[in-house]
């Protein structure tokens, strides 16, 4: 293993004391341990809070997305780990200002299990919450079963859509909606080139060969489609493109946002060369493009690899899209 | 042995949190093989932090004790093992009485009723390759010995010995639930890292009480 870390058991506090002094008048801390991030800037009161939770070794989701016009909190887990229902009961109550609190996060089961427990912990004290689960990976589980699909990087787009949908002070129920229609409309699939490693492990727990690639790997190294040889860079966005357009068909005239997003060890540059292939194509197909994000969204730590996520469009959700966000790790100000 | 005082339910714990520190390495190096690797590192940060907890308390209520040890996994755990083995010693929580003792009838609900709210909260079933499969068998084997009327010693070692069983019987399931459903077809043959931490968890319940019950029975005979 080789990593620019301290002690492997001091990398989540480390990253976390490395955020704050970085960010400090962006997000605060709600606790000693340093496991609950919440947004330092003021509010509008009456806001449905949105917060989020999950495992360390992905920034900048999750943490990365609190800030004005995404979330309000985030609950940090050990590197892949859920973190507790204890902490994200805390953060629950401290991001509700009195509509209530949206739970928006990927599915997995130490994540859904400690929300779910969180959430009837905060109905006990009478904090209104709704859970959305992302469900975007379409390599994790085939159409007919959806609905038991991963959460990956198309998770980034429900939070600028749950936050602006939030700041424009529609209730807990509508902010649900809205989040809802727009993962209905967002797809996810990955490609891997080579493993992780989680510091406290020391070593990675599954392969990728020399010269081969993992179509539709997930980002904890979740076994994908299929292992395939080494292919150019237009021929990986066409077997992903492919996959993501059966599973949700686009015609002439419709309007998405791509993401093209680096897995933590593939360069810009390979993104962009991905981009050009994914966007020429949707083109050709009478697709527009709005607001295409490339870059570093949702990671896994030191793979290489890429994802590519589609959202499609309709007026409204393109207007939440739009509207303002700016986070220590994002804003789509240069977009 | 029939009844636990509250000292002795609490030294039962620290033996519980001592012997899944002790085996942090083999829970490492099965779930390395067919999870991904950190299901010892996450038992151990919890039991180590639940030894601390229990090294500098002492509890008078029985009841006190099962929540706190229940909520010490889940603060200083996370993961789904935490939620999880949080649940085994919270869910079964209105089944422990108040007070200084508790008997087998009683710890025999306690565990029936947290592995049913285990089942719940994880959506799953014995026969999935998951913890389950070793605290199910456990349970029956402890309503047995309740209905018996066994001593408490005999009752965990049954408990324990019905927990390796199924230990043994997971190496056969194919994981349907959890991170390792993803490697599916792998884990066949590897027995569940959960259901063994679940079985160390018996083991050393049955492990002390066998000990507690050898010094009654000692210091029965020093007053002969």
């Amino acid at each position: 293993m080789r990593k620019i870390i301290n002690e492997p058991q001091d990398f989540v506090p480390e990253v976390m004391d490395g955020i704050l002094a970085a960010y400090k008048d962006k997000v605060k801390v709600l606790d000693e341990q340093k496991r609950i991030l919440m947004r330092n800037t003021p509010v509008k009161p009456g806001k449905v809070g949105i917060v989020t939770a999950g495992g360390s070794g992905h920034l900048p989701v999750f943490l990365g997305y609190v800030g004005e016009g995404m979330l309000d909190g985030c609950a940090v887990g050990n590197v892949f780990a859920s973190p507790s229902a204890k902490k994200m009961e805390e953060m629950i109550k401290a991001a509700d200002h009195g509509s209530g609190v949206l739970c928006l996060y990927g599915n997995y089961g130490g994540d859904v299990m400690n929300f779910q427990m969180a959430c009837e912990n905060a109905d006990f004290d009478d904090v209104q919450t709704m859970q959305v689960l992302v469900k975007d990976d379409v390599a994790s589980r085939p159409k007919a079963e959806m609905d038991m699909r991963r959460g990956v990087a198309g998770m980034v787009y429900a939070f600028k859509i749950a936050g602006a949908a939030a700041d424009e002070m529609l209730s807990l129920r509508e902010v649900a909606e809205v989040t809802q229609e727009a993962l209905d409309n967002i797809r996810t699939m990955g490609v891997a080139l080579s493993p992780c490693i989680v510091p406290e492990v020391g070593k990675a727990t599954f392969e990728i060969g020399e010269n081969e690639l993992e179509l539709g790997m997930g980002i904890h190294g979740e076994p994908g489609i299929e292992v395939c040889s080494m292919m150019k860079a237009d021929e990986i966005a066409d077997r992903v493109l492919d996959k993501l357009l059966e599973d949700m068909p686009l015609v002439p005239g419709d309007e998405v946002s791509v993401m093209v997003n680096g897995l933590g060890a593939t360069p810009l540059e390979e993104q962009f060369i991905l981009y050009r292939r994914i966007s020429g194509r949707l083109e050709d197909m009478g697709v527009s493009i709005y607001m295409p994000h490339i870059g570093e969204f949702a990671t896994s730590m030191e793979m290489a690899g890429a994802s590519v996520t589609i959202f499609k469009l309709n007026d409204r959700l393109k207007g939440y899209l739009r509207k303002p966000a700016n986070t220590p790790f994002y804003t789509n100000s240069n977009k | 042995m029939k009844q636990l005082k509250i000292s002795q339910l609490q030294r039962i714990f620290r033996r519980v949190a001592e012997t899944i520190i002790e085996n942090e390495p083999y829970l490492t190096e099965i779930d390395n093989i067919i999870g991904d690797g950190d299901h010892g590192t996450g038992m151990k940060r919890g039991f180590t932090a639940l030894w601390k907890m229990l090294d500098r308390k002492v509890y008078t209520d029985v009841n006190c004790l099962c929540g706190e040890v229940g909520m010490e996994l889940l603060k200083s755990m996370g993961g789904a093992s935490g939620v999880i083995f949080c649940t085994l010693f919270f869910g079964g929580l209105d089944d422990i009485p108040h007070g200084e003792q508790v008997n087998l009838d009683q710890l025999a609900k306690y565990f029936e009723v947290g592995e049913a709210a285990i089942e719940k909260r994880g959506k799953a079933k014995p026969g999935q390759k998951t913890m389950l499969d070793a605290l199910y068998p456990a349970v029956l084997s402890l309503k047995k010995a309740a209905a018996q009327h066994k001593d408490l010693g005999a009752a965990f070692g049954m408990a324990y010995e019905a927990a390796l069983e199924g230990v043994e019987a997971s190496k056969n399931m194919q994981s349907r639930v959890g991170r390792s459903k993803n490697f599916q077809e792998a884990t066949i043959g590897y027995p569940d890292p959960g259901a063994i931490s679940t079985s160390l968890i018996f083991k050393a319940f049955a492990q002390e009480i066998r000990l507690l019950e050898e010094m009654e029975e000692g210091h029965e005979k020093d007053y002969k």
